[in-house]
């Protein structure tokens, strides 16, 4: 008989040339994320922005000269100027020191929020999914529920029941975004039990749970990722909306929702008052956006190869 | 013999439901199999026909819709229908492991090859993910892959079809199973490679001592690797004889129409034979011999009563009130 390494022999060397050369032109994830950043200058530029503002809203103190809360008379409405870039308030406070420190309450209420409806999304997504039947009927259900009643009055609502406070905000945010994440992992979830990796895995003898952990939900993080992304300025929006209305953040916590909110009695004397708030929003909100949607279409056309 | 049989199958059938219907669609019909120690045992027949789902009714895999009716899988005297899902799932991929036709999808795109294999092997034995990085990286070199620790880190889309089935064979046998179920395990692949992969599977049954059931409407497939075949038409075993046998002498029409469409290579011009009609639906079987309709020799007793499956001398059986045995092939 002949020995095994001869009758590999041939074939080994055909093969390793030809894996050779696949491995220098394919890309992994992360990878194809880089060369999305060198590609999509839009993506860059947010994810540049959006560290610049995470930066100054740790290192806030340093970034500001002013004391957010310091009242001071002597320099109530003043206009943008050396000495107050944006300006200052009513009460003679420097609009930039609230601005850099509002980031600071915006930010906090765009991740958490989103962090929280990611994880129960996925959770009931993927029961859902995975499930199928009763599970997912109850839980479909409650989602449509919660997408088809306006998002701003449901908030609204739950902030009125609870009362206004940095937690129930986390909360009425919270309900109207976990819909839309469960929505999409479980439509990903059907479609991926159905592979035939995963009928590979239970025949080598793993366990239901094992596999939507293992297998399933490492599918769906790309995904989760661009959703993630993108949920983050919409709560940053809700936010402002709600405090706007009166129902948000509550003074002496400010955020720039509520910043423009204080703002718009003087808006025609003193526009820098709603301008720089406002502003700020529109910068951070369309940076996540940008970066949330180069990722998407890195992700995307990964995926489907 | 029975020390030498691994699995026997006894009147396996297995029936799905359907969306609105009250009827079950019965897609194996009292399928009785054996499958010796050492040998590797073809399952053939066109699409639809019940073999892959023969195997998955063995495995317990069947989708939520299908159920085994009746029937037993004796494996190693253990009755594998009998065991709940989570002894089956210490038989699964430890003593029976199974790979499929496309190896394309078959792994799962964002786990490393090495971690797709590990967890198989520390599902079912209680070792260090260094130990089980070291018997990865000695599977991989088994199969013929080069260079095993660049390829433990590889994701599935850095690997050729190739290369990959050699992986779903390594994960396969990591644990060396005392059988293995491929379900068209080439089909996929071309030809070349597919040479190169029956080669590795009847280089690591030698090793390793593995049966197989190999799972394939290819008959050369069948000519390249089986001991013995099963013939399955429509749910059920139509004929069943040792590799040489079913092709020198194969009895039943049906068996005999799939020889026949063989392109041969000395036939040149000629129209090559297909065998008429389509396989019947699940849910209107004709009456008597299911393969009756399509069958150049059916009579009237044919279409009337089922014919039983008898030996014709040497464990060779056939389904066929009028088998043929060395007759000219059509």
């Amino acid at each position: 008989m002949k020995s095994k390494k001869d009758v590999y022999s041939a074939e080994v060397a055909q093969e390793m040339l030809e894996a050779e050369a696949e491995i220098q032109t394919s890309e992994g994830v992360f990878k194809s994320i880089l060369t999305m950043f060198r590609r999509n200058k839009a993506a860059l530029l947010g994810l540049i922005v959006i560290v610049i503002i995470l930066l100054m809203a740790f290192f806030a103190p340093v970034v500001c000269r002013w004391n957010p809360t310091e009242i001071r008379l002597s320099e109530i409405k003043k206009g943008p100027s050396a000495e107050h870039w944006f300006g200052t308030d009513e009460l003679g406070r420097d609009v930039f020191a609230r601005v850099v420190y509002g980031s600071r309450v915006s930010l906090m209420i765009g991740f958490v929020p989103s962090i929280i409806s990611l994880v129960l999304g996925t959770l009931l997504g993927l029961a859902a999914g995975f499930l199928g039947k009763k599970v997912d009927a109850v839980i479909m259900r409650l989602a449509d529920v919660v997408l088809a009643f306006p998002s701003l009055l449901l908030a609204m609502v739950v902030m009125y029941t609870l009362g206004t406070s940095i937690l129930n905000l986390f909360i009425a945010l919270s309900i109207i975004d976990w819909a839309g994440t469960a929505r999409i992992v479980r439509a990903q979830t059907l479609s991926l039990k159905e592979k035939e990796f995963v009928e590979a895995a239970r025949s080598m003898g793993v366990s239901r749970w094992k596999i939507v952990f293992r297998h399933i939900l490492p599918n769906c993080l790309p995904n989760l990722i661009v959703l993630f992304t993108l949920n983050i300025p919409g709560s940053i929006m809700w936010e402002s909306s709600l405090s706007f209305l009166g129902v948000g953040t509550q003074p002496p916590d400010s955020s720039w929702g509520l910043m423009v909110s204080q703002g718009k009695e003087f808006a025609y004397m003193c526009p820098w008052l709603i301008l720089a708030p406002g502003l700020a929003i529109l910068v951070t909100v369309m940076a996540f956006n940008f970066l949330g949607d180069g990722l998407r279409d890195a992700i995307d056309p990964y995926m489907k190869t | 013999m029975q020390e030498n049989t691994l699995l026997r199958v006894k009147g396996l059938y297995t029936s799905f439901a359907s969306d609105g219907r009250k009827d079950r669609a019965t897609a194996v019909n009292g399928v009785d199999l054996t499958i010796p120690r050492r040998k590797t045992v073809g399952l053939v027949g066109e699409s639809g026909c019940g073999k892959s789902v023969t195997a998955l009714s063995i495995m317990g895999l069947l989708a939520d819709n299908g159920r085994v009716d009746a029937g037993k899988a004796l494996f190693n005297g253990e009755d594998l229908l009998a065991l709940s899902d989570r002894e089956m799932r210490k038989i699964r991929g430890n003593r029976i492991s199974m790979i499929f036709q496309e190896p394309m999808t078959s792994l799962n795109p964002v786990l490393t090859v090495g971690r797709q294999i590990s967890e198989a092997l520390r599902l079912h034995s209680d070792i260090s993910s260094r130990e089980a990085k070291q018997k990865c990286i000695e599977i991989l070199d088994k199969v013929g892959i080069p260079e095993p620790e660049k390829r433990f880190v590889c994701y599935p889309h850095q690997l050729s079809g190739g290369l990959r089935q050699r992986v779903m064979i390594g994960m396969a046998m990591v644990l060396k199973p005392d059988l293995l179920i491929a379900d068209e395990p080439t089909t996929a692949l071309d030809v070349s490679i597919e040479a190169q992969i029956l080669r590795l599977m009847r280089g690591l049954q030698e090793e390793e001592g593995t049966s197989i059931l190999m799972i394939t409407h290819n008959l050369g497939v069948v000519a390249e690797i089986c001991d013995e075949v099963y013939v399955m038409y429509a749910g059920e075993v139509v004929e069943r004889a040792d590799v040489f046998t079913l092709f020198r002498e194969c009895a039943h029409p049906y068996t005999r129409g799939l020889m026949a469409s063989l392109p041969r290579m000395r036939a040149k011009g000629e129209k090559l034979y297909n065998i008429r009609g389509t396989v019947p639906n699940l849910r209107a079987m004709p009456a008597g011999c299911r393969f009756s309709p399509r069958c150049d020799f059916a009579c009237e007793k044919c279409r009337r009563e089922k014919p039983p499956l008898e030996d014709l001398g040497n464990g060779h059986l056939c389904r066929c009130f009028f088998p043929e045995k060395g007759g000219d092939t059509l």
